[in-house]
């Protein structure tokens, strides 16, 4: 009893301390994270919106998202490690969460594992819709730690075997594109990252991630969006 | 390099296999690939389960850049899982067999490549090399040391160029833990696990035994929406010809409003199974399926307010209500 009492208290203090929790429902199944040694090779191209990291050590228990003014109330998190083993999925209540530099409490099983991986190894894509599962409709800036420096930039990460590269308006209206550049191997989850200055970005942007393929000898662009909101 | 990607395209517009499979994008909690079957002139989608397990939502892509509904319809361990293709018109699905080759095209072949689509329909492939097999499974490295696997393969095909064919030897699951070596479902494991929903019963007197069908028999064919809520006909005669329909079968659609005479000929009498939906005698819902008919007799089919007219091109005409 007395030790239950400590792990009650421990738990609280450590959640308490102006972090915000993950909707239970979303961490009831076990499988919300998963850490595999034979890597099954599905997912998708955006998987990660991150500041540029200061620090190359992680608190797996722990990451900061830069929250907007926003109505909608539901923040899905994704995470992925570069080598594809560790992946996991959770959902966060925003009600009555101001805007700001934002902590969320991760409660991963596997804090030992994570804790190897470099803070660019092991990436967020964290976004807001009125419901998980349903599309997108913002994508949002997550950080392993809670430092803006006012230089500050910030990298999508993408899996992409093409040549990609990025399209965005800048604050006055021009239209810039930034070449991906690729990562060191191995890459399963992700395998190319383009450094953007957030200063180039407004309040609301759409960055386009354009990939170069070829097709009956013609040039096509396949385009994934990622509209960014921040404060 | 050039040649053999040369031979590669050679191979993948112009193989004998060409119609039988396609590699599609399969876009569900996770992205992936599959490959196209039909059934009963449903076209389905075979998949690895971690593709689509938990999706709310599935979409099919073809290198047409047709974008299709699926639906699970059924998992099956280790990790598969089959796609119903809601409305499968315009998809080219085929019901096809194991490539007679398969284990001899393994057995002979050390190299091979993988077939994977992206979301907008484009087709790439790499080299890779076999690294070793077992009964169930094939282990492969990229041939190209800037070339690996990466998230979103899964499901995607490794073929095998034998004697200018190109056959389908298995589907990328995973990857091992060298994070270099992938890990190749074979396919003729893929089919014993798959048989019990991919068997196409035929000739079975079972059915000719069925009162429902007993009843509504009318000499030449013999009706039954009895069984999994399929419509089953046979076909007990082959008059006017001796030949085989050399196109094997025909797919089409049954509308109200319009009528066909299909073209085929039985060489004996078989069993043929068409899917409908369980409100059968509904025309609302009936209207604009695609049904598939193996080698009829020269028929005709119409369809009105709750009948269906199945009618010999020659003489007569037989009502299903």
């Amino acid at each position: 009893m007395k030790i239950l009492v400590s792990l009650v208290f421990f738990v609280t203090a450590y959640v308490s301390q102006g972090q915000i929790s993950p909707n239970a429902s979303s961490i009831n199944n076990k499988n919300w994270e998963v850490w595999q040694e034979r890597i099954p090779v599905s997912g998708g191209v955006r998987v990660g919106l991150m500041l540029e990291q200061s620090k190359s050590e992680i608190k797996p228990n722990r990451f900061f998202v830069m929250i907007p003014d926003t109505a909608l109330k539901s923040l899905c998190v994704e995470l992925s490690s570069k080598d594809g083993r560790y992946s996991a999925r959770v959902d966060y209540d925003l009600t009555g969460v101001e805007q700001g530099m934002k902590e969320f409490y991760l409660p991963t099983r596997y804090a030992k594992e994570l804790k190897k991986y470099a803070s660019d190894e092991l990436v967020i894509l964290a976004s807001l819709s009125s419901s998980c599962g349903e599309n997108p409709e913002w994508y949002l800036i997550s950080s392993w730690d809670d430092k803006i420096h006012e230089t500050a930039s910030v990298v999508a990460y993408v899996n992409s075997t093409v040549s990609t590269s990025l399209s965005f308006q800048n604050g006055n209206g021009d239209n810039k594109e930034l070449k991906f550049e690729n990562l060191k191997i191995p890459t399963v989850a992700f395998n190319k990252k383009c450094i953007v200055p957030i200063n180039l970005l407004g309040t609301e942007s759409l960055l386009q991630v354009r990939q170069r393929v070829r097709k009956m000898n013609r040039v096509r662009f396949n385009t994934y969006e990622i509209p960014v909101k921040r404060f | 390099m050039r040649n053999s990607q040369i031979l590669i395209l050679l191979s993948l517009f112009f193989s004998a296999s060409l119609w039988s499979q396609e590699t599609v994008f399969v876009k569900g909690d996770e992205n992936g690939n599959g490959f196209s079957r039909s059934r009963y002139g449903k076209c389905y989608v075979i998949t690895p389960n971690h593709v689509v397990a938990s999706s709310g939502s599935i979409d099919i892509i073809n290198k047409k850049r047709l974008k299709l509904k699926g639906r699970l319809i059924e998992s099956f361990e280790p990790d598969l899982a089959v796609l119903e293709i809601e409305d499968s018109e315009g998809f080219n699905c085929e019901e096809w067999e194991l490539n007679t080759n398969t284990a001899t095209a393994l057995d002979n072949s050390s190299t091979g490549f993988i077939d994977y689509k992206d979301e907008f329909g484009t087709t790439n492939y790499f080299h890779v090399n076999i690294t070793s097999m077992d009964d169930s499974s094939i282990s492969i490295i990229p041939q190209n040391s800037d070339t690996f696997f990466s998230k979103g393969m899964s499901g995607s095909s490794l073929y095998v160029n034998y004697k200018g064919d190109k056959v389908l030897m298995g589907m990328l699951i995973s990857l091992e833990n060298d994070l270099k070596t992938g890990y190749v479902y074979q396919i003729d494991d893929i089919f014993r696990v798959l048989e019990p929903f991919f068997k196409v019963e035929e000739n079975s007197t079972e059915i000719v035994q069925d009162p429902l069908c007993k009843e509504n028999n009318t000499g030449d064919y013999c009706f039954t929406n009895t069984r999994d809520q399929k419509l089953v006909i046979q076909l007990n005669h082959y008059r006017n010809s001796k030949e085989k329909n050399p196109h094997g079968y025909k797919t089409f659609t049954i509308n109200p409003n319009e009528s066909k005479c299909v073209y085929g000929l039985l060489a004996k009498p078989m069993l043929y199974y068409i899917t409908t939906q369980e409100a059968f005698y509904d025309d609302s819902k009936f209207r604009g399926y695609e049904y598939l008919l193996k080698a009829p007799n020269r028929s005709k089919f119409l369809l009105e307010k709750g009948e269906l007219k199945i009618q010999t091109c020659q003489t007569n005409t037989y009502i299903i209500k």
